[in-house]
């Protein structure tokens, strides 16, 4: 998988459920969006926290392609260029769903156990 | 799970197109970065400098694209793929050998598919009733395990008072023949004997009208007016007209029920043999079986236990003891009806997979031959890296492929074979269009090839990844690997001919017995003789009503007997003719009589022959003493009977029998009955089997022109009103049937004739199971031997060609060619007889499956055993004789430079 080049300083690695997640979260609030876009948008949200190389964004796209939780189409952008948009299936908003409640359950776990272990 | 799934169809989705979905990545990929560099020039940067930022704030597009390629990948499934295209390639160079295999594998594959089709249309397929689950046999044996009829009332108790029964009637009572008019002139109709409640209780519902109700109108003392009719007899007399309820049975069968009430559906049938029926009537007080319908939910043991106490209630109410011995046994209907073909089609299965290893071994056997030829191009895959798993992989995909291509083949074969079984399966089998290639069958040979194809690649597989790769490298084919591999061959070899002789003996059994059943002396002279039967039962023309339920025969039925046998006997090639209504293989009815002198007993019964004054010298019954029938036998002279020696052995031991006064019909249920003539005993004939099986019965013989007043039941009319004609003669049967039909039409248009059939026909059929049995083992013991053969110059070429430098030795050492070939045979008898021995043992084991359908041979019939033994070594040593012979020609200089 692609790494980084250099800057390793504050920015962390995205783990590739993660981004996945992201990508569907991205795509069920913004509507259809091409692989720029998303990118831009997760950009705007992590406020530069996260280190991303924009490519992975298309690996995640494609799993989430397979997985039938989001569709793609070709169309124009803003600036009248070519571009593929993906949107969010029924599929996709009920596995956001699923996951976020998993995310969220283990975030609380790590956020205790981490308070804890810096306690102690 | 799910998930997982998804994913790999979603992977599969993206396969088919990756190629192109790469290029548009690529082309997404550029507008990325555009776009990125759009925006980093707009924050100030240069053009180089944003084209150098995009590139690191994308990573590399290659890599990306690289994943997603991978991701979109089904690896296995690509590797398998390129294996089968590999295996493909090698076949198609390998044509010989794919050639044999896959018509060896398609042989095994095709015959098991074709008994596995046989078995699924009529085992596994529910029996066609209503429900068939909860239908239920039962019946009443003695200590003997025979069964005992079972009164109807008692029937009609369990009925009544059983919970766990909801319906009880019998059933498999008997099947009648009748002559009635249809469109076409005389017809043969065959009416079956039911319960009034039988077809209700099957619950198939009737496609017209209706069925037999409790209150039918019941004539002739015993049987329905009311008749329904199967779809096959509508069709044909009724061209399938809807307004046929109501309608008379053309033709007359009145007295066995004459009115049709109701149309069953196609293929309706009481008993899987008894699809032959035409319509069935209401006969009463008539106990055969009993079929009963299990209440929900009730399993066959509560029943049983239930059934034991009501019976012992009813016998109470009845003023019947509780019989002293015996038992109720109930069991499923379908096991019932379906127990014989069952197991027999089970063992042939059984001998028909041994044919189908025999073929796995074989291909193994190639597999091994041409593994040894691949030893070195595997040798150098393991040394370019190839793990043996994936050797292995790639072996059995191989040939799995040349199994499919064998399956596909055996599908072809099977469908040769299932018109096979059904031309030469006895009448017992139920409806043969059932039989044939579907979804269960083809999965059934899906999974044989599968299995076979794993199996038979398996130890070729194993041998070949086991490849010692410094002794392969070395470019030798006789490594010290090739020792090991010709003891893993010639055990296999080993196995198929004690697979084949376990098959040929099992053949060898049957043919005995099937000979020994012919030769069996009938008593009667089967050369040049025909037959065929005329039936007038249920005509009008040669009955009349002598009372509401007695018939009795009118004298057109002799005077029509006395005609055809004077036009036949005219008829050139023709030397006799006599008329019968018993005639070997099978039994007339038997007949109460009595001796008027000598006191003999009162309460005899033997079965009543009659028959015309030629028909001992056309048969060829000798007489012993007396005299035979004449033509003036008749109505006005003195009652005369002929009897045979069995007769005179049970019933006038120590008498005289000539001079003997003998009446008949007495003691029969029927009260108005009219007792015979006293017939004075005229003559002793000699003795005639009833079957190839049984043994002599006393026969009493009447003359034709001389027949009873009175026969004691409407059944017993048949000994007069249906005759079988005998004609001896160089005609034969094909030339003398249109003959026989012709002059039986002129006499009386409305007499149907069968075709003539010849007497070794006639034994021949009787001897049905065993002919059956013969046949087919027969062609798996064939194709078993055939496959072994091969089996056998495969491992001889082998060793031949392997010992090629050691034979150029020899012969440069002095050896004869003699000697060497000698050498080489008796490498191929020693396996041989390694198989036989062992086929033996596995003969010994399996033939008691066979116990029953052998007729006058012990089951290890020591002279059996012995030809067949000969006959498969025999055949093992001309297989090795081929590759044997190549060793005289071994120019010793080339032998010893052979590499």
């Amino acid at each position: 998988m692609a790494k980084g080049e250099g800057d390793s300083t504050a920015r962390t690695d995205v783990l590739q459920g993660t981004l996945d997640l992201m990508v569907l979260q991205t795509l069920d609030t913004m509507g259809p969006l091409h692989g720029y876009g998303i990118a831009r948008r997760i950009e705007q949200i992590s406020e530069d926290a996260l280190k991303l190389n924009e490519g992975t964004v298309y690996a995640s796209l494609m799993r989430l392609l397979q997985r039938r939780w989001i569709t793609a189409s070709w169309g124009t952008s803003d600036n009248n260029r070519k571009a593929r948009f993906y949107a969010i299936t029924k599929a996709g908003r009920r596995q956001l769903t699923t996951q976020t409640r998993n995310w969220e359950r283990i975030a609380t776990v790590m956020a205790r156990l981490l308070r804890r272990a810096e306690e102690s | 799970m799910w998930t997982a799934l998804l994913a790999l169809v979603g992977r599969i989705r993206y396969w088919l197109g990756r190629t192109r979905m790469d290029r548009e990545a690529q082309r997404e990929f550029d507008e990325h970065l555009a776009l990125l560099v759009d925006r980093y020039v707009r924050l100030g940067m240069t053009r180089d400098q944003a084209r150098a930022a995009a590139r690191r704030r994308f990573g590399s597009p290659l890599l990306v694209r690289e994943e997603i390629y991978q991701m979109n990948s089904i690896g296995w499934l690509e590797e398998l793929a390129g294996d089968a295209r590999y295996g493909l390639r090698l076949l198609v160079r390998n044509r010989a050998f794919t050639i044999v295999a896959s018509l060896t594998l398609a042989l095994g594959i095709g015959a098991t598919s074709a008994i596995f089709s046989v078995l699924n249309a009529v085992v596994f397929a529910p029996l066609p009733f209503r429900d068939p689950a909860r239908l239920v046999w039962i019946q009443s044996v003695n200590d003997e395990g025979n069964p005992r009829n079972v009164p109807p009332q008692m029937v009609e108790g369990w009925r009544r008072e059983s919970r766990t029964l909801t319906d009880a009637a019998n059933a498999l009572m008997g099947q009648v023949n009748f002559t009635i008019t249809g469109p076409e002139g005389a017809e043969r109709v065959v009416m079956e004997q039911v319960d009034r409640r039988t077809l209700r209780l099957l619950g198939v519902e009737p496609i017209l009208g209706r069925t037999f109700r409790d209150d039918e109108v019941i004539v002739q003392g015993n049987s329905s007016q009311a008749l329904v009719i199967s779809y096959g007899l509508w069709q044909r007399l009724f061209g399938g007209d809807p307004g046929v309820i109501g309608k008379k049975l053309p033709g007359s069968t009145a007295g066995w029920g004459d009115l049709i009430v109701g149309v069953m559906p196609r293929g309706f049938y009481t008993h899987p043999s008894r699809v032959n029926t035409d319509a069935w009537y209401v006969l009463t007080g008539n106990p055969g079986g009993v079929i009963a319908r299990l209440a929900p939910g009730v399993t066959i043991d509560q029943a049983r236990s239930e059934i034991d106490t009501v019976t012992r209630t009813l016998l109470a109410q009845f003023n019947r003891p509780a019989p002293r011995n015996g038992s109720i046994q109930i069991q499923a209907l379908d096991a019932r009806y379906r127990a014989d073909y069952a197991r027999t089609l089970y063992m042939l299965l059984g001998a028909v997979g041994c044919v189908l290893l025999i073929a796995a071994v074989n291909v193994a056997n190639l597999q091994l031959n041409r593994g040894a030829a691949r030893h070195s191009e595997i040798a150098a895959r393991m040394a370019l890296g190839a793990s043996r798993l994936r050797l292995l992989r790639q072996l059995i995909v191989e040939n799995l492929i040349l199994v499919l291509v064998g399956g596909a083949l055996g599908i072809v074969v099977a469908m040769a074979g299932i018109r096979v079984f059904v031309a030469v399966a006895p009448d017992f089998y139920p409806p043969s269009d059932e039989i044939g290639i579907d979804a269960t069958v083809l999965l059934f040979t899906a999974a044989v090839c599968v299995v076979t194809g794993i199996l038979s690649g398996l130890a070729p597989g194993i041998r070949a990844s086991g490849v010692d790769l410094q002794s392969a490298l070395r470019q030798s084919g006789r490594s010290a690997d090739g020792g090991l591999r010709l003891r893993v061959r010639r055990s296999l070899v080993v196995s198929e001919v004690a697979l084949a002789m376990v098959l040929l003996v099992g053949a060898g059994l049957m043919i005995n017995s099937y000979a020994r059943a012919m030769s069996v002396d009938m008593g009667v002279q089967v050369d040049g003789l025909v037959s065929t039967r005329v039936v007038l039962l249920g005509m009008d023309r040669y009955r009349i009503r002598k009372s509401l339920n007695q018939w009795i025969a009118t004298p057109n039925a002799t005077q029509l007997y006395s005609r055809i046998i004077d036009r036949l006997s005219a008829v050139p090639g023709v030397e006799s003719v006599a008329v019968s209504n018993a005639l070997p293989p099978g039994t007339g009815l038997t007949i109460t009589f009595r001796m008027l002198a000598g006191g003999a007993q009162d309460d005899t019964a033997a079965e009543l022959h009659e028959v015309s004054p030629a028909f001992f010298e056309t048969v060829g019954i000798p007489l012993r003493r007396g005299r035979t029938f004449a033509d003036t036998d008749d109505e006005t002279a003195p009652g005369v009977m002929i009897v045979n020696e069995a007769f005179v052995r049970r019933f006038l031991r120590g008498v005289d029998p000539i001079g003997q006064s003998v009446q008949t019909g007495l003691a029969a249920p029927n009260p108005a009955l009219m007792p015979d003539r006293v017939r004075e005993v005229v003559g002793v004939v000699a003795d005639v089997r009833p079957d190839m099986r049984e043994d002599f019965e006393p026969v009493m013989y009447v003359p034709y022109r001389q027949h009873l007043a009175d026969y004691p039941s409407n059944f017993h009319l048949a000994v007069h009103t249906s005759k079988e004609i005998i004609v001896r003669g160089s005609a034969g049967a094909a030339a003398l049937t249109p003959v026989v039909r012709r002059i039986v039409a002129e006499i009386d248009p409305g007499v149907a004739i069968g075709p003539l059939m010849s007497m070794r026909e006639r034994l021949s059929l009787a001897a049905g199971a065993q002919s059956f049995w013969m046949r087919l083992l027969g062609i798996f013991a064939g194709l078993g031997a055939f496959l072994a053969a091969i089996g056998i110059y495969g491992v001889v070429s082998y060793t031949v060609q392997q010992r090629t430098q050691e034979f150029g030795i020899r012969t440069t050492l002095g050896a004869q060619h003699g000697d060497i070939m000698k050498l080489v045979l008796r490498e191929g008898a020693a396996v041989t007889l390694i198989g036989l021995v062992l086929g033996i043992a596995g003969a010994f084991a399996s033939t008691r499956l066979l116990q029953n359908q052998l007729f006058g041979v012990s089951r290890m019939d020591p002279i059996t055993i012995g030809v067949v033994a000969a006959v498969l070594l025999a055949i093992a040593l001309a297989a090795c004789f081929i590759p044997a012979r190549r060793t005289t020609k071994l120019n010793p200089l080339l032998a010893l430079r052979a590499e």
